[in-house]
């Protein structure tokens, strides 16, 4: 199959998605419509009927519903009730589902470490966060790159999460060869306290599938009225996999001048499994969109240099290899790309994938990337926190006159909305179908 | 080693030159505040290229970290540290990220350039109530405040710390610049004086306010 088979063959399959029995021809149509309007914004053969909008909600529908995160990370059904509140009401074009708001027992189980969370470190009603910190070592870059499940099963795991420190005492399982080189591996499994690290595993499995099973009917459930789930699957720029929760930012930038060598060397290493994490996920889900947030590459962060020895290479082999596979990388750019936009551009294969700006000129990206890549955001978090809806209206106008031009652009926010005022979003996403007619 | 050799080091971020000159100066006698002069005045062509767009983020985090390596190995032979990285009794500046937000790199980049500068800068922490902030003021005698935010569920946050502080703070009043995910508008929302999407514009503001802390005349009260 050439390239554009297999994403035709994806889209058939989002357009078709399997296990939804839709409430009836009306819902069918609304779901096919909002999905091909996504579709011809990305393949850029066409203008789509309108500029498709996709506010990109963090804790926004849960607020809309007066839902506190901490309730829905502990009460899966609430958290599905307040998403379809908002998803019907609004009707966007396409909903973020309830990945942003996991299981709350789960991470107990396991005692997670890597993260604060609502009754953990941060209050009911805030987002999760992250605790920065190096959660592997400068020495240990040998150790990833000789054996990267090795090093997360033995080394990361037992850190990030406090009952499963037993962990580092396994043994390494590519010894298991002959019979005689068989059993030692396996002698750890048979130590106490490994033994009740593996019940915990087995224990947070069981509350991840009754979280994943309620989300699965909620997000089917919407299918089935007319409304599909924006990403498919998700992933990170290696750079980001190594700098955000490995190395950590101030590891990862000391590392670019320290141990160059090894920091390529373990970019390189991560990238097939950043590949393979969006790839299955994708394809599980029937869903060609890959969500991959980008942090360390921004504006001002690196030199150019430093983003076209470090940061670029490995990112475009992950989209190019999400590519291959007939997905389109959703790259969600955080904070300003405007002296990202040239490197970027001539590498990008045309009509495959999505770049979502927050800090970004969008008339430069429109010029820019207009022709290869479909744009989206950028409408200011700032403005959608403090602003009115008339002003909100007023910058959604402006920029689809820019950069929704002929098509190849989504009307989105350009960072995570949480707890905004909810005419505000109802602005955001009414400018779309009052400005955003093409035919 | 010849003059100027160190700060140039310093500027091309050169970390194993630097502190092999440091080492070689040590061993020569020199007096440790002229080395630690002559760091600073390398880290001053680090700030000036950032400010031009010629250096980066990364490369004002190497900085600070090859000047803090630097300090280590002076430690032992300065008679007072430049307040540079432990925490002062009191201070000129105190900066902390808002309560409900636990963002830290911003805040941490910023403090070790304004230190790097010779202030004297008290790390609140991170995720700090407004009371405390307020508790902290009273202690560490500042006289500017700083708060940084990612989160936008963080400026009610801000707010409440600006008021409070305007309300029942120190007198005469202190100055409160805000950092991170802000603008103009936020900045009127909460009632700061002034708002910097970046560590480096910070550290301008704070001179303005405060005075240079690498002047001649200064800098020896800075040091010593």
């Amino acid at each position: 199959m050439t390239l554009e088979e297999k994403q035709e063959q994806m889209f058939a399959r989002w357009l078709e998605p399997q296990g939804v029995e839709f409430a009836g021809e009306e819902a069918k149509r609304a779901y096919q419509e909002r999905v091909n309007r996504f579709k011809d914004a990305i393949q850029l053969k066409k203008a789509p009927d309108r500029v498709p909008v996709h506010p990109m909600t963090g804790l926004f529908p849960l607020a809309y519903a007066g839902v506190t995160l901490y309730e829905a990370m502990y009460d899966y059904e609430k958290a599905g009730t307040a998403l379809r509140k908002y998803v019907l009401e609004l009707e966007p074009d396409a909903h973020n589902g309830m990945f942003l708001w996991p299981p709350g027992r789960f991470f107990e189980l396991l005692d997670y470490r890597l993260y604060k969370w609502p009754g953990h470190g941060v209050p009911a009603d805030s987002c999760y966060q992250y605790v920065e910190a190096e959660y592997m070592k400068a020495e240990e870059y040998d150790a990833l790159i000789n054996d990267p499940t090795d090093f997360w099963l033995r080394t990361y795991l037992p850190r990030i999460f406090g009952n499963l420190k037993p962990f580092a005492k396994l043994a390494t399982l590519t010894d298991v060869l002959e019979l005689p080189l068989t059993c030692g591996s396996f002698v750890p499994f048979g130590l106490p306290e490994v033994q009740e690290a593996l019940r915990a595993v087995m224990e947070a499995g069981s509350e991840a599938l009754r979280w994943v099973g309620v989300m699965q009917s909620v997000e089917s459930g919407l299918a089935a009225q007319g409304f599909p789930g924006m990403f498919g699957g998700a992933t990170k720029a290696p750079f980001d996999i190594i700098g955000d929760t490995l190395r950590g930012t101030h590891g990862i930038l000391m590392d670019m001048y320290r141990r160059p060598d090894k920091l390529l060397e373990a970019l390189e290493r991560v990238t097939p499994l950043a590949i393979r994490m969006g790839v299955s996920m994708a394809k599980m889900s029937g869903n060609p969109v890959v969500f991959i947030p980008l942090h360390k590459g921004a504006d001002g962060w690196l030199s150019d240099k430093q983003f076209k020895t470090f940061y670029w290479p490995t990112l475009k082999k992950v989209i190019l290899g999400l590519v291959e596979e007939g997905l389109v990388p959703f790259l969600f750019a955080e904070g300003g790309y405007n002296t990202r936009l040239e490197v970027i551009a001539p590498d990008l294969p045309p009509g495959s994938t999505i770049w979502l700006f927050d800090d970004t000129d969008m008339a430069r990206a429109k010029e820019i990337l207009g022709k290869v890549a479909c744009i989206a955001g950028n409408v200011p978090i700032t403005l959608l926190t403090l602003g009115t809806p008339q002003e909100v209206k007023e910058y959604c106008k402006r920029l689809i006159e820019t950069a929704g031009r002929d098509g190849g652009f989504i009307l989105s926010s350009g960072a995570v909305i949480d707890n905004i005022r909810p005419e505000n979003v109802r602005a955001l996403i009414e400018a779309a179908r009052e400005y955003g007619r093409y035919a | 080693m010849k003059v100027g050799e160190l700060s140039r080091a310093m500027a091309e971020l050169e970390e194993k030159t630097v502190l092999e000159l440091v080492k070689q100066a040590l061993a020569a006698q020199k007096p440790p505040l002229e080395i630690v002069e002559e760091c600073r005045q390398g880290l001053n062509v680090v700030g000036e290229r950032y400010a031009r767009g010629e250096y980066f983020l990364s490369d004002l985090v190497m900085s600070a970290e090859i000047f803090q390596e630097v300090i280590r190995l002076l430690e032992p032979y300065l008679p007072l540290s430049p307040g540079i990285p432990g925490q002062p009794e009191k201070a000129e500046i105190l900066l902390g990220t808002v309560e409900g937000d636990i963002h830290d790199i911003g805040k941490n980049i910023t403090i070790s350039l304004l230190r790097c500068e010779g202030f004297r800068v008290y790390d609140a922490g991170v995720d700090i109530p407004p009371d405390v902030f307020l508790a902290l003021l009273k202690e560490t005698g500042a006289r500017v405040l700083g708060l940084s935010t990612l989160l936008t569920s963080s400026f009610e946050a801000m707010r409440r710390t600006v008021q409070l502080v305007r309300m029942v703070g120190p007198r005469p009043p202190v100055k409160v610049i805000i950092g991170g995910l802000v603008n103009e508008r936020v900045c009127r929302y909460v009632g700061a004086d002034a708002w910097v999407r970046d560590a480096r514009e910070g550290v301008a503001v704070c001179r303005r306010w405060l005075g240079m802390r690498l002047v001649r005349g200064e800098k020896r009260r800075a040091l010593v």
